[in-house]
């Protein structure tokens, strides 16, 4: 046991570097509770969010976002951007609509760090920011396709994917869209089932 | 026991030397749902869906009296000017069988919905389409009616959109009928709505005139017959869509009789080539008589995952595109098809996501023989050219003459169409486009089963369809504009703009006024074909140089050069720039430019033109 929680407390420290196998195998089904991991992340407030249960799971659509608080490349554009969307969505963001953006540089980025981030843009309930250990994040990284198959290429943190991943996991319905699109297409696509 | 390793190694033995039938099983991993039918090759015979069945009209009785007041702009309700052809396809869910080995797989499908009663579609493809060019008269066209029979978008669950719009790819038809991806708003205002659901329909009209038609001369009558085909193009879940079935073909030949009231009808005999009349029956002086009828043969390439109960299987979380296990010839796994010792006209379509092929014509020993390459997806070449191989981009046609009186009995018994071309994932093919890397020996997609010799009326003359190339006088006046297909941060973007926003137009080429295009690839080493809609594209330069023409070295690479070629869909190879030239003719309105690769064109390598 104790082995096991220094193995983790490594791999959380680890650099980019850590080499996952493809995750999200391809399926007949709709991807349910078997292939999203239900891993606990945390949000800025510092409540513990299971990724499927308490995001993923049920009728309503989630639009996933990958970004790092001192990420000065594409995240400030991006997370202005989703501000816009945010706008557009009113009442519905929360209710019909949940959006995440995760960080991957979760060492860094405590619940405190992304809660200051989160208020810079304006972020309302319903709109969450998330973090965790490093390991976990991969995962959902991988479950959702969202990494380079060039592993150099995956490591370096500057070109890490601008992709809006959105679905409605009771659906089965899932897709993308850049986070740097233009705000009314984000909006027709994430409310496309509601 | 059987444990997981043994089932793999069984699975391996299976699939190489075909001695075990289902249900022998290939596990990837551990896990269940990626446990695999392994399926012997060459157990079914290829399908060849036949015609939809025209519903007939009298005058002054429309066969839909809710005729969209678009389509029926191409109706002429008395048949005085002429009488449009009528079709019901219903797009709808069914299950076939993809392989004999394999239980019966629910897509969806394209049906005919104008079957007699008690009769069912049974294809996995839709009806294949055989019409005429309707030469001047736009009135003697092809209507289509299109019905969403699909689950509604509330009901569905699992990957696709059952929300449709259907392009004809390959067709020259107004904006509003090319199969539009999303309804948007017009720049004055006004809905521009063409997507459907359940319940609904949509009206296709495709005059099926030649490019040119409405000018004053009525064109210069070269843009002719050609294989064209079918398919959803709905917004952000086209790959999911098309990799679920709906696809079918669409042939055009040249009418053997011009229309005694065309004024042009004249200079128009000349033109009458491929009038898919191998015997040339009604005496059309410039026919060609290439193969026709039993012996022309569609054939669309596609991959497809299946789990052990025949479900389809697809990644949705791959968006670099998705890559199939198995590999099917007009909707069956590896199908063969037996042939009498004649010519035959073979029409490929490369109708996979996200796979590029090089086929190759072998014997069983892995030998390859050349074949005579007549067409691409602009129809008849100037002129047929040899070649050992060809490459073959998603969407691409090339169309391919195969004589097999030249392999006797007893030393041929049986000949296959064999893909070489390396590939591991969406990224494309290994090597480059000029270059590509091949395996020594690959998957045999198709198997010809060689039957008897019999009388062959057949030819395929010297000349096939001539042409002159745009004139250096027109190139020196045309606009130059450049598109540069770019990823970053794992986006695909066009000239720095991310995410296909079809809610506003990129370019603005004015009607009739040529332009330059020039396709530029700056996203490493990935592959992309670009597909640009309304009109054909002439290729001019591929990274500097003359395209290629046929002569010299040939790797198996499009057959592109202007004067050669026309061409709908160019293949960018890794780090590729082609430069096309491209005149936008009758039809003003929003269209569309894109990848191919499915995946990529819904994430959203796409974007938005305007004739204006």
């Amino acid at each position: 046991m104790l082995i096991r929680r220094r193995f983790a407390a490594a791999v959380a420290l680890a650099p980019w570097a850590v080499h996952w196998p493809a995750l999200g195998a391809p399926s007949a089904l709709p991807p349910g509770r078997a292939d999203f991991p239900n891993v606990v992340l945390l949000n800025q407030d510092g409540r513990a969010i299971h990724f499927y249960d308490d995001l993923i799971r049920g009728d309503h659509t989630v639009a996933i976002n990958f970004i790092y608080a001192q990420c000065a490349d594409i995240c400030p554009m991006t997370t202005a951007n989703l501000a816009r969307v945010q706008g557009l969505l009113g009442e519905r963001l929360g209710r019909d609509v949940r959006m995440a953006s995760i960080s991957i540089d979760p060492v860094r980025d405590s619940p405190a760090v992304l809660k200051a981030y989160a208020e810079h843009f304006g972020a309302r309930a319903g709109w969450q920011f998330l973090t965790g250990r490093s390991r976990d994040i991969e995962l959902i990284r991988r479950t959702l396709g969202v990494y380079e198959r060039d592993p150099a290429k995956d490591r370096d943190k500057s070109q890490h994917t601008g992709m809006l991943v959105y679905g409605n996991e009771a659906r089965g319905r899932w897709s993308r869209i850049s986070a740097l699109a233009d705000p009314r297409r984000i909006f027709d696509s994430i409310t496309r089932w509601t | 026991m059987l444990n997981r390793r043994n089932l793999f190694t069984l699975g391996l033995w299976g699939s190489a030397g075909a001695l075990l039938s289902w249900p022998v099983l290939r596990a990837a991993s551990g896990s269940a749902s990626t446990l695999r039918p392994v399926l012997t090759p060459f157990l079914d015979r290829l399908p060849l869906p036949p015609e939809p069945r025209a519903i007939d009209w009298s005058p002054n009785q429309l066969p839909f009296n809710d005729l969209d007041p678009e389509a029926l702009r191409f109706v002429d309700p008395t048949q005085v000017k002429g009488k449009a052809t009528f079709y019901r396809i219903v797009s709808e869910v069914r299950k076939v069988k993809l392989h004999a080995q394999l239980p019966a797989t629910e897509i969806w499908g394209y049906a005919d919905g104008n079957l007699p009663a008690g009769q069912t579609w049974t294809f996995a493809l839709g009806p294949t389409f055989k019409r005429s060019l309707s030469n001047h008269n736009q009135f003697i066209g092809t209507i289509v009616r299109h019905e969403n029979h699909l689950p509604s978008v509330q009901e569905h669950r699992g990957f696709g959109e059952p929300r449709t719009s259907v392009h004809l790819h390959g067709g020259h038809q107004a904006a509003r009928f090319d199969g539009f991806p999303t309804d948007i708003t017009l720049a004055d205002g006004t809905a521009f709505r063409v997507t459907f659901e359940r319940g609904e329909h949509f009206d296709y009209a495709y005059p099926l005139v030649d490019p040119g038609f409405f000018t004053v001369t009525h064109g210069t009558h070269t843009e002719r017959a050609s294989t064209m085909w079918y398919h959803d193009h709905i917004i952000d879940f086209t790959a999911q869509n098309v990799y679920r079935g709906l696809v079918g073909f669409f042939l055009v030949h040249d009418i053997p009789i011009p229309d005694p009231a065309d004024p042009n009808a004249a200079a128009l005999v000349q033109h009458m080539r491929d009038t898919g009349d191998e015997t040339n029956a009604a005496g059309a002086p410039f026919a060609l008589q290439l193969p026709s009828g039993d012996f022309d043969i569609p054939l669309v390439l596609q991959e497809k995952t299946f789990g052990l109960n025949g479900e389809l299987i697809y990644d949705v979380f791959n968006t670099d595109g998705f890559l199939g296990e198995q590999f099917l010839v007009n909707g069956m796994v590896q199908p063969f098809l037996p042939v009498k010792r004649r010519k035959y006209r073979l029409r490929f379509l490369n109708g996979s996501n996200a796979r590029t092929y090089q086929l190759f014509l072998a014997d069983k020993a892995g030998r390859s023989f050349p074949v005579t390459q007549i067409a691409t997806e602009g129809g008849l070449l100037s002129r047929p050219v040899i070649r050992p191989s060809f490459l073959l981009g998603m969407a691409e046609r090339i169309e391919v003459v195969i004589d097999f009186s030249q392999f006797p009995f007893p030393a041929f018994s049986e000949l296959y169409i064999e893909n070489r071309l390396q590939q591991d994932d969406g990224r494309g093919p290994k090597g480059k486009f000029e270059r590509p890397e091949l395996a020594a020996r690959g998957t045999q997609l198709l198997k010809f089963m060689l039957e008897e010799v019999v009388p062959d009326p057949s030819r395929v003359p010297a000349e096939l369809r001539p042409f002159e190339a745009i004139s250096a006088l027109e190139l020196s006046t045309a606009p130059i504009r450049n598109f540069v297909f770019e990823r970053t941060n794992g986006q695909w973007a066009i000239n720095g703009e991310f995410a296909g926003d079809l809610s506003r137009a990129m370019a603005q080429p004015v009607l009739d006024q040529g332009e330059i295009w020039r396709l530029i690839n700056k996203s490493g080493g990935w592959w992309h074909p670009i597909h640009v809609h309304h009109d054909f594209m002439r290729v001019l330069k591929r990274n500097g140089r003359l395209p290629f023409d046929g002569t010299g070295p040939d790797f198996g690479q499009s057959l592109e050069r202007d004067g050669l070629a026309k061409k709908d869909t160019i293949v960018l190879g890794p780090n590729s720039e082609v430069e096309v030239f491209s005149r936008f003719r009758n039809y003003k309105g929003p269209f569309v430019f894109h990848c191919h690769n499915l995946e990529h064109e819904d994430h959203a390598m796409m974007a938005r033109f305007d004739v204006v």
